[in-house]
């Protein structure tokens, strides 16, 4: 059975989740960290199909969807979390190498909670993450239904 | 009538007119004049004729005074008397003998037929003529003659013409004298019986009467004139003949005394002229006539002489003027004959100079103007055939139809068919028949201008397209007549719908390079998004990992391998660097412009408050001067002013007081340091530059300075990627502006830019 962590983390480069958990872990973030590797699963899990068919009830305190994904992309993702009646006030960060206008702007559309962009620069990187993780598990007080690191 | 026949009636009854009255006039006076010669002539003959004959009788009233008179007849008249009486048969013969012989003489003589002696009793007691004197001798002398007998007793008288007893085609007359004695007493008459013969040949002379002339001798009776001669219609006339009062004869005339002459009818029915006199010492009326044929003959002679001298003459004058009138009409006529064929379309026509009179000069004139009108004409003609436009006019009048030269070959008609709306409309193609036979009507009864294009079809199936304008031209407010232009534009139509198709096809083409550009543009886009993000990641993985070994491992490292893990950390940056600046300018080729109005002293106060940071260590001169503003995107226009700003304030970084100076060109300014190799229009574009005193660059690489990775100094002098300059070009041109760069090593660098001048296109 699968347990339900606060943070779910959409990542389809196994580097960039490594160094994501790297970050994460610093503030002991790690463990809530439940990793899926693309757009699909990501549905599944959030659905509750396939695989994650019993995964217990509630929502995670934050997704970090990466855009740029195998079989479902993030924004698609990110479409359906805000059309489901249960997932839609789920905050979403979108954590990506993208800096485009429209990737920015679609996100937005679909009423994205925040958007990072990795910096390519380790230090940088890792003091994102961290703020993000820091903020969405921790400090910022998830909508009903939402799982939360206590 | 023709010009030709005024012509000649007029001249020829200007000359023939007077000449026949003349001729007429001066034939009538001299028959007038001849007749009355003629007639003076017969008056003349008749008077002659009646003193001929009354000499005649004068004489025998002579001859019976002297004989009468003597006193030898005397003697002998008593004596044969008496021995008649005493009937004394031998003295009576020996005096009747004496008688015979002296008498007889005078009876040959003088023609008396016979010399009887009738004593106061009216016995006739001696008688010249035996055969009478068997007859007659010892009787009493016949009725006939007891007038003349009564009336003789005292003076010598004449009896009336009779017909002799025995020959009775003599006609003779008694002229009687009394006989007296000695002692004065009358004893008796001597009868002399004159054969009438000589009067008649005295009559019948025909000196200067000709063969029809005619004397004829009347006595008055009471039923009008008694005939006294033969005539010769009549021998039986004398005594016999009566000319009946009333009926208007000369001799009834000349029997009651008057005399005259005169044209009239004679007894037979002829016209004659006549003179006709009396002959009072016998009571008689005499007439002398001429049948007028004959007596005018001379004058109808010339009448008819001067006829046909008339008939001949007129026909030489008329024959002359003919000539003549011919002469001075024909040019005219030819002139006439060359205008009706020029207006019947033979423009080759020219009328002949005859002469070089004023008709000469007019046929001259004439020909020159059609010179000119024919050369107005072909050119005309010629400007229809070139634009294939040929025009029709109609006689509103007359509805006469008359179509040009090109018309008939739009129409592809032959030039013999006689133009009418019937004809044209079979050559119109079925589908527009109705709306131009709408419209021609409309027109006609309206009068309205028309613009209308329809199609002709042709037998073989070939179409033309036609242009059709209509104008009704007035006349005094009333419509005189209507015309039009057809235009054969077919060539233009065909064109026009080649050019929509090629237009078509060009629409096709460009949906066509709008979908492979789009195409493109989304796989150019695909490639940015991968590039953005799959050339991000191994480089964040390189730093990461990078870094993590290195914080892992920082006491057992040496100094070498920490140096080695910074360059490969220092080589991601700057790669990340690169990838973010090529996203961009791949960025400002693709977003759309946002154009707004942009505040440039504005913009560039905001550009160097960004630069505060690289700024603060260096001491930098600023000249801003004031510039215009402009129109365009301002995210991307600001992108262009930090590159062009940052790059002075990088270029500089090694002068002690850096100088930076931004502005805009005056009016008319090619460039501020006077070179020309960029013309400038102020009117429609605005010039900014941005200078330093930095580094500056070799001009002959100036091609090379907005290309996109191309740098002009080294990575460890000035660093950079080589897209920032290139970004700039990018954005100035998609704002429709040019950019370009003056420099000199040392010397510092100029950059220009252009932008259009949108508030003077406005204004």
């Amino acid at each position: 059975m699968i347990e339900l962590k606060s943070i779910l983390l959409v990542e389809d480069n196994p580097n960039d989740e490594e160094l994501t958990l790297t970050g994460l872990a610093e503030y002991n973030l790690a463990n809530d960290v439940h990793v899926v590797h693309d757009g699909e699963e990501a549905l599944d899990f959030l659905l509750k199909r396939k695989n994650y068919v019993d995964r217990q009830n509630g929502n995670p305190a934050v997704i970090l969807l990466d855009l740029k994904l195998p079989k479902i992309d993030g924004i698609e993702v990110l479409r359906v979390i805000r059309s489901d009646e249960k997932l839609k006030y789920t905050p979403v960060v979108i954590l990506t190498s993208s800096k485009e206008e429209k990737d920015k702007l679609e996100s937005y559309k679909l009423s994205v909670n925040a958007y990072v962009v990795k910096p390519v620069n380790f230090q940088d990187f890792i003091k994102a993450i961290k703020e993000v993780g820091i903020f969405w598990a921790i400090i910022n007080e998830p909508p009903p239904g939402c799982l939360r690191k206590v | 009538m023709t010009m030709y026949r005024k012509l000649l009636s007029f001249v020829l009854s200007l000359s023939l007119i007077p000449m026949l009255v003349t001729g007429f006039f001066s034939y009538y006076s001299f028959e007038k004049s001849l007749k009355n010669e003629i007639l003076k002539k017969l008056e003349i003959i008749a008077d002659l004729k009646v003193k001929k004959i009354e000499s005649f009788f004068k004489e025998r009233a002579g001859d019976a005074f002297v004989i009468s008179k003597s006193i030898y007849l005397q003697n002998y008249f008593a004596l044969i008397t008496r021995y008649f009486y005493e009937n004394n048969q031998i003295f009576f013969q020996q005096t009747r003998e004496i008688l015979d012989h002296q008498l007889g003489y005078y009876s040959e003589a003088y023609g008396y037929r016979d010399i009887m002696f009738v004593d106061q009793n009216g016995i006739v007691v001696y008688t010249t003529n035996l055969a009478h004197f068997k007859i007659e001798y010892g009787k009493h002398i016949p009725a006939m003659f007891e007038d003349v007998f009564e009336k003789s007793k005292t003076i010598i008288s004449f009896s009336n013409v009779y017909r002799a007893p025995v020959s009775p085609q003599s006609f003779l007359m008694i002229v009687a004298a009394p006989v007296r004695n000695s002692q004065g007493m009358f004893i008796g008459e001597v009868f002399f019986e004159i054969d009438m013969k000589v009067v008649y040949n005295l009559v019948e002379d025909k000196t200067g009467l000709g063969k029809t002339g005619e004397t004829l001798l009347g006595k008055k009776i009471d039923e009008g004139a008694l005939f006294l001669n033969p005539i010769y219609h009549d021998p039986d006339a004398a005594l016999k003949r009566i000319a009946k009062k009333g009926s208007g004869l000369p001799i009834l005339k000349a029997v009651h005394g008057e005399i005259g002459s005169g044209i009239a009818f004679d007894y037979y029915g002829d016209e004659v002229i006549a003179a006709w006199r009396p002959i009072p010492m016998l009571n008689w009326g005499m007439v002398a006539k001429i049948d007028t044929e004959e007596a005018f003959e001379t004058v109808y002679g010339m009448r008819n002489r001067i006829l046909i001298l008339l008939v001949i003459s007129t026909f030489i004058v008329s024959y002359f003027i003919m000539q003549i009138t011919r002469s001075i009409a024909n040019p005219i006529v030819e002139l006439t004959k060359t205008t009706k064929l020029l207006k019947e379309g033979d423009l080759s026509a020219r009328a002949k100079v005859m002469s070089s009179d004023e008709i000469g000069e007019l046929a001259k004139n004439f020909n020159d103007m059609v010179e000119k009108l024919t050369s107005i004409s072909v050119s005309l003609k010629d400007a229809q055939r070139i634009a294939h436009i040929g025009n029709w006019e109609m006689d509103l009048q007359t509805h006469e139809l008359n179509w040009s030269d090109e018309l008939f070959k739009i129409f592809e008609f032959q030039k013999t068919i006689i133009p009418s709306n019937e004809i044209f409309l079979k050559q119109v193609h079925e589908d527009d028949k109705e709306f131009v036979k709408i419209i021609h009507t409309d027109s006609s009864i309206l009068q309205t201008p028309y613009n209308i294009q329809y199609r002709l079809l042709f037998q073989d199936n070939r179409a033309k397209y036609v242009e059709e304008q209509c104008e009704t031209i007035f006349k005094g407010g009333k419509p005189v007549r209507t015309i039009g232009i057809i235009h054969d534009i077919t060539l233009q139509r065909e064109a026009e719908h080649e050019i929509l198709m090629l237009n078509r096809d060009l629409e096709n083409r460009v949906v066509q390079r709008t979908q492979q550009l789009e195409t493109a543009n989304k796989e150019l886009e695909a490639f940015s998004y991968s590039v953005s993000h799959d050339l991000r990641a191994p480089l964040r993985s390189i730093t990461g990992f990078a870094e993590l070994l290195k914080n892992k491992n920082i006491d057992n490292l040496d100094e070498k391998s920490q140096h080695y893990l910074n360059v490969i950390s220092e080589s991601t940056v700057q790669m990340g660097r690169l990838i973010d600046d090529i996203l961009s300018f791949s960025r400002m080729s693709r977003t759309e412009l946002m154009e707004t109005k942009i505040d440039f002293s504005v913009l560039i106060q905001n550009v160097i408050k960004k630069l505060d940071n690289e700024v603060k260590d260096r001491k930098i001169i600023w000249k801003i001067n004031p510039v215009p503003n402009s129109t365009g995107d301002m995210s991307m226009m600001e992108l262009a002013m930090t590159n062009l700003i940052s790059n002075a304030v990088k270029f500089t970084k090694n002068c002690p007081v850096a100088e930076i100076e931004i502005g805009s060109l005056n009016f008319g300014e090619n460039s501020i340091t006077g070179s020309v190799d960029h013309k400038l229009d102020n009117d429609k574009e605005i010039t900014y530059y941005i200078k330093d005193n930095g580094v500056g660059f070799d001009m002959n690489y100036a091609g090379k300075l907005f290309g996109l990775f191309q740098r002009l100094h080294r990575q460890d002098e000035f660093p950079g990627t080589g897209v920032g300059l290139a970004n700039v070009q990018r954005i100035i041109k998609r704002h429709g502006g040019r950019i370009w760069a003056e420099s000199k090593p040392g010397a510092g660098t100029i950059f220009y830019f252009t932008l259009p001048n949108h508030q003077e296109g406005d204004g």
